[in-house]
């Protein structure tokens, strides 16, 4: 643990001079960043450095720490800033700028008070500042991250549809890479279907995967195991060219699985098992 | 004991399953249906589990083992009902029940039974 002193005594220097550093760190930003202006306005940009000095001053004197109790408020503080700068579309760089820029505004003020100390002063302040810019920027980084995982989930949901074509016959295709995670949400997706519809066929279209190897092929399996389980009868379709000498030069067995090149002869047969028959007019 | 009743309707026995079976029952219950096939000779067995949340590996088994002792005994087997989240938990925990008909609910197990049924007369008089 480094020594709290000089963090108390930088504290105390910054209230002293806190209009200063306040008028020169604001002309600094004014100066360098004209996103951050014409984002949050020079009220905005104003307002926002006074409390964040404030705060800073508040919390300098529990040392650089950033993780310790002294530093909560702060801390809530600095996601907020980093929230909004999300929201308003700020890149990381501006966000950490706004930070940084402190440092240069306060070395005139250090240089006065702390004359042949000054080099310890200033390196000791660029740390403390060093670390909030990194804690903004994993602020930033968490909550970008968060984004992309609700969107995740998002695509996933409408990435399974489960089409009803007929009374009691299903239609799920399938497209993209299948996971284990997206196989499972298959699965789920088309079991409630048939519990719901009280289905008695499931047509699984398979023409949209590009790539079956082993592990997508016991993934389809498995599915159909369950569907088999539930009650319904499982038909595979889609099976190109390609894909079925995949599977067979990879050993996967399909047997016991009504398989079909096409959807069409995929629904010819789902109706077959329904007893029922299309009629021309 | 008799916490699940055995009807017999028609040809065929019924066995709605509306209790958790614990292992101990469902051994009982196992003995039961199959004395009950005995004496009743019966062509089709229906076991209707859409009551029962949960299925493990024991209870799976036991599921498998009766039809086919019942098949053993001339009589065709169909499970009805199963929930997904059974569903689900077999197949994650590789239960994979084979020589087991499954039906959506009793109408269509019976059906599947009346057809089952005329399958096999087919095959014995090609045979």
């Amino acid at each position: 643990m480094r020594d709290k002193s000089i963090f108390i005594s930088l504290a105390e220097v910054m209230k002293k001079n806190q209009q200063e550093i306040l008028k020169a760190w604001v002309e600094k930003i004014m100066s360098e960043s004209k996103n951050l202006i014409s984002v949050w306005g020079e009220e905005g940009i104003k307002k926002m450095a006074l409390d964040f000095l404030d705060f800073l001053i508040k919390a300098m004197p529990h040392g650089e720490d950033l993780k310790i109790e002294g530093y909560s408020q702060f801390r809530v503080n600095l996601e907020n800033f980093a929230n909004e700068s999300v929201a308003k579309n700020v890149t990381p760089s501006e966000c950490t700028f706004f930070i940084f820029s402190l440092k240069e505004s306060t070395i005139p003020i250090f240089q006065n008070e702390y004359k042949e100390k000054v080099l310890e002063a200033i390196s000791s302040f660029n740390r403390l500042i060093d670390g909030l810019g990194l804690y903004i920027f994993e602020t930033y980084m968490k909550i970008k991250e968060n984004i992309i995982k609700e969107q995740q989930k998002a695509l996933q949901e409408i990435s399974v549809p489960v089409v009803k074509v007929w009374e009691k016959i299903l239609l799920v295709p399938l497209v993209g890479m299948l996971d284990s995670a997206r196989t499972q949400l298959i699965m789920e997706m088309l079991l409630s279907a048939i519990e719901n519809d009280q289905a008695k066929v499931a047509i699984l279209d398979i023409s949209g995967i590009p790539v079956v190897d082993s592990l997508v092929a016991k993934h389809i399996i498995r599915t159909v195991t369950a569907a088999k389980l539930m009650g319904a009868e499982c038909i595979i379709t889609g099976i190109r060219a390609r894909i079925s000498q995949t599977m067979v030069q990879l050993g996967v067995d399909l047997g016991g699985i009504i398989t079909k090149t096409t959807l069409a002869d995929g629904l010819k047969i789902a109706l077959d098992l329904m007893a029922l028959k299309i009629v021309g007019k | 004991m008799a916490e699940v009743s055995i009807l017999m309707m028609g040809e065929n026995i019924i066995v709605p399953i509306q209790v958790e079976l614990h292992d101990r029952a469902a051994m009982a219950l196992q003995e039961d249906i199959l004395l009950k096939i005995e004496e009743t000779g019966a062509s089709g067995l229906i076991i209707d589990v859409s009551a029962v949340s949960i299925v493990d590996s024991f209870l799976g088994r036991l599921l498998g083992d009766t039809a086919r002792m019942a098949r053993l005994m001339g009589t065709e087997t169909v499970l009805v009902g199963m929930k997904k989240e059974v569903v689900i938990t077999l197949i994650e925990l590789g239960m994979i029940i084979k020589d087991l008909h499954t039906a959506l609910n009793l109408e269509e197990g019976l059906k599947l039974l009346e057809s089952l049924k005329i399958e096999r007369v087919r095959e014995e008089n090609g045979a």
